[in-house]
């Protein structure tokens, strides 16, 4: 049930969302974000780069409970891999085995209180706060007329700092509203850089390990693929952007790490090294066959960590509440 | 009791394999990629199209938003003269012109920039009535938003705060991040030279006006200024007086009768008396004898009208004001706002009845008409696109430059649509 829930409460965030950004983001989204922009250049000694960093950190930690919902669902679907596989290998030759592993995956993520979408919901409602973020930088900055005149219908006249605008693009003598590629050496190059870096640090610490080889080589080519390409395209973003994805992917890789531990970017993901993993999908495929032979299942505590014990709980307080009742009826 | 428990349908959305999500994931992360480098790059270019038309003896001049100037015959029924251009079709243009051009005798002038992130270059540039060819050209690595103004043979423009026009100075003159007003000596047109430059805090956007040996203007950084051209004002570029506005300057100023009005970033609208600033020399502020300012509710970019002793202005957030010159007491205002923002200058056009009405050009979409003495709307001019461009009234004739290159006549009497060209090519539209 709290799945289900949690899956509908997603797909109406969902919709909620996607209708917000494409109806009124300017006036929900943007509006907030280049007021605020324009407020904290005002504060911080009327630089827009610190501006920029202030307010990127501030948003994702404003966003630590979405972040935490994905990464604590993350790390369930994590822990339930070593029983699909098990599942899967014990299903492979059914005749209806698809069918059969869907309802028993289902039965799976209902005991273990996981979203299959869940992972999927926390980052669509991230990304209008992103492409939001992005978007403000260069309408609180803006380089053409055009973007000056647009600036005006977003800039709250109450706004103590609106007169300032519009505002300074230096920082640390690099252009935030020019490109990375004519900032001024090492800016240039240094910047591409700390972004695949710390793009690659983000994706690394927060990529869920998968038993499965195809989907495994999949990360390890998304791990090194999405820094490089992005690493690639800073040089043509304007520098403000690559200060705000670079700040964006520190803060995630930090607020990751202290819920997840440092061991994740070490390689002991979820503080789930390899050889447990191996060893889990061993525990799984006995557990499948203890389960063939019309045994009671109850490994799922070994794998599935805290989250899948309350649930083992609950079905005992169940359990013990059912015989309650049946005196009752005979009263 | 189920005979076949594993029959049981689960959910559609457990259909699918574990690895759906992931590809959900990756295909997010390749199209917000995409979405951010495409976005990106349209903030920082420059499109042009608000340059307003001219009409100079049978023609009317065009800035099209290539960078193409152009023209219309007036005796040939106002139709697109193909023999005549600037650049040569088949040679590169100068990037958009925001800047309405100049006429001046034989000769159009005009400045256009274009850029590659902030990699800017902008020229200014003289070309031949008679021919079309190009007299002389200027440029440095900038931006020139506004349009130039002219004193004799001496060229004035204002540049922005990057490359060439940025010299990161804190020294005294060099308060950092430059823009400046340039005035360029177009005496010799083989070789233009630069008679001066006056350094501002911050980039000049708007265009210069020059009036009894001064020129007027505003910056970003909301400072305005005034300074000699030399002759009985004084020294060519010295600063007489300066005065410090609330917001960023980008309006072109009008002098009228001993006043100058403009409006800036803060929602204000001033009316400085050039007496009283002249004797309180500069770095003056406080509101002296004669001045006034008006508080509105949106940013000025556009240029006031003055007719009949009413001034007229309209704002970015749609907004259109009649306003006393003398006082700055709000006379009417739209009661609606005019979808769109206000950024070229309003003209007065005739009705059938031989009234008067004042259109507005709005930035998106249709030219807003309202009547003189009330505010009232009337009937407007329907355009494909917005105008950003100021109005050109001549002869009972409406001429608007919309956003998407078109330019649109109107009979002013009964609104109609009489042509309609493409800017750049001449084509009808």
């Amino acid at each position: 049930m709290s799945a289900f829930f949690s899956r509908r409460m997603m797909i109406i965030l969902g919709v909620a969302v996607i209708a917000i950004s494409i109806f009124k983001f300017d006036l929900f989204v943007i509006g907030p974000m280049v007021n605020s922009l324009v407020l904290l250049d005002k504060i911080l000694f009327s630089n827009f780069g610190l501006a920029i960093i202030f307010f990127t950190v501030t948003v994702r930690l404003l966003m630590i409970p979405l972040t935490i919902m994905q990464t604590r669902n993350m790390r369930k679907m994590s822990a339930l891999q070593p029983r699909m596989k098990a599942m899967q290998a014990r299903y492979k030759d059914h005749p209806d085995g698809r069918r059969i592993q869907s309802a028993e995956t289902m039965k799976m993520y209902k005991s273990a209180g996981v979203s299959p979408i869940g992972c999927l919901g926390p980052m669509v409602l991230q990304m209008p706060i992103w492409f939001g973020l992005y978007r403000a930088i260069f309408r609180a900055v803006p380089a053409t007329p055009e973007g000056t005149a647009n600036l005006s219908t977003v800039i709250y006249g109450w706004n103590p700092a609106a007169s300032d605008v519009p505002l300074g693009s230096m920082f640390i003598g690099m252009d935030l509203v020019d490109l990375v590629q004519n900032a001024p050496a090492p800016f240039n190059f240094a910047l591409p850089i700390l972004v695949g870096a710390s793009m690659w640090a983000q994706q690394k610490i927060s990529a869920m390990p998968s038993m499965d080889e195809r989907s495994a080589q999949t990360n390890q080519m998304m791990l090194w693929l999405m820094p490089i390409m992005f690493g690639f395209f800073t040089f043509q973003f304007p520098a403000g952007l690559a200060i705000y994805i670079l700040f964006s992917n520190l803060i995630g890789v930090a607020i990751t790490a202290v819920i997840s531990g440092p061991g994740a970017l070490l390689g002991t993901r979820f503080g789930t090294s390899a050889a447990t993993a191996a060893a889990a999908v061993e525990a799984g495929v006995a557990e499948a066959e203890d389960e063939d032979k019309g045994e009671i299942i109850d490994g799922t505590a070994t794998v599935l960590g805290e989250d899948s014990r309350r649930s083992d709980r609950q079905r005992a307080r169940s359990a013990r509440r059912k015989p309650r009742r049946r005196r009752s009826r005979r009263r | 009791m189920n005979k076949h428990p594993e029959r049981t349908p689960g959910p559609r959305i457990l259909r699918s394999r574990s690895r759906r999500p992931r590809h959900l994931a990756i295909a997010f992360l390749f199209s917000a990629s995409l979405f951010i480098l495409a976005a990106c790059i349209g903030d920082l270019d420059p499109d042009g199209g608000w340059a307003a038309p001219v009409v100079s003896g049978e023609h009317v001049y065009l800035g099209a938003k290539d960078g193409r100037i152009t023209r219309l015959d007036l005796n040939n029924n106002g139709r697109y003269d193909g023999a005549w251009g600037f650049p040569a079709p088949d040679v590169d243009t100068l990037g958009p012109i925001y800047g309405t051009p100049r006429v001046d005798g034989d000769r159009v002038l005009g400045a256009a920039y274009d850029c590659d992130g902030l990699d800017c270059s902008a020229t200014v540039f003289g070309v031949s009535t008679e021919t079309g060819q190009e007299l002389w050209r200027f440029e440095r690595q900038t931006q020139i938003v506004g349009a130039v103004a002219l004193a004799g043979d001496i060229v004035l423009f204002g540049t922005a705060q990057i490359d060439d026009e940025f010299d990161n100075d804190p020294g005294p003159g060099s308060p950092g991040a430059d823009g400046y007003l340039y005035a360029l000596d177009i005496s010799d047109p083989a070789t233009p030279t630069v008679s001066w430059r006056f350094a501002t805090t911050d980039s000049v956007w708007g265009t210069p006006v020059v009036s009894d040996e001064v020129v007027y203007f505003g910056d970003l950084d909301g400072v305005f200024h005034a300074v000699s051209l030399g002759g009985e004002s004084g020294t060519a570029g010295d600063e007489l007086w300066s005065f410090y506005a609330e917001g960023a300057i980008v309006a072109e100023p009008l002098v009228l009768n001993g006043k100058i009005y403009f409006g800036d970033f803060s929602d204000n609208f001033y009316a400085l008396d050039i007496a009283t600033r002249e004797a309180a020399g500069p770095g003056s502020n406080p509101p002296g004898a004669g001045e006034w300012s008006f508080s509105s509710d949106g940013w000025f970019w556009a240029t006031p009208l003055v007719y009949e002793n009413t001034l007229y202005v309209g704002t970015l957030n749609g907004k259109f004001y009649a306003l006393n010159p003398d006082t700055g007491a709000e006379i009417w205002a739209n009661p609606g706002e005019i979808i769109g923002q206000i950024v070229g200058r309003a003209a007065v056009i005739t009705e059938r009845n031989g009234g008067d009405a004042v259109a507005v050009p709005s930035g998106k979409d249709n030219i807003g008409v309202f009547n003189l003495a009330n505010g009232n709307e009337l009937n407007g001019f329907a355009t494909d696109g917005g105008v950003k461009a100021s109005l050109l009234v001549d002869d009972g004739f409406l001429y608007a430059h919309t956003t998407d290159d078109q330019v649109i006549k109107f009979n002013t009497a009964d609104r109609n649509r009489l042509s309609c060209i493409e800017a750049e090519t001449g084509a009808a539209c």
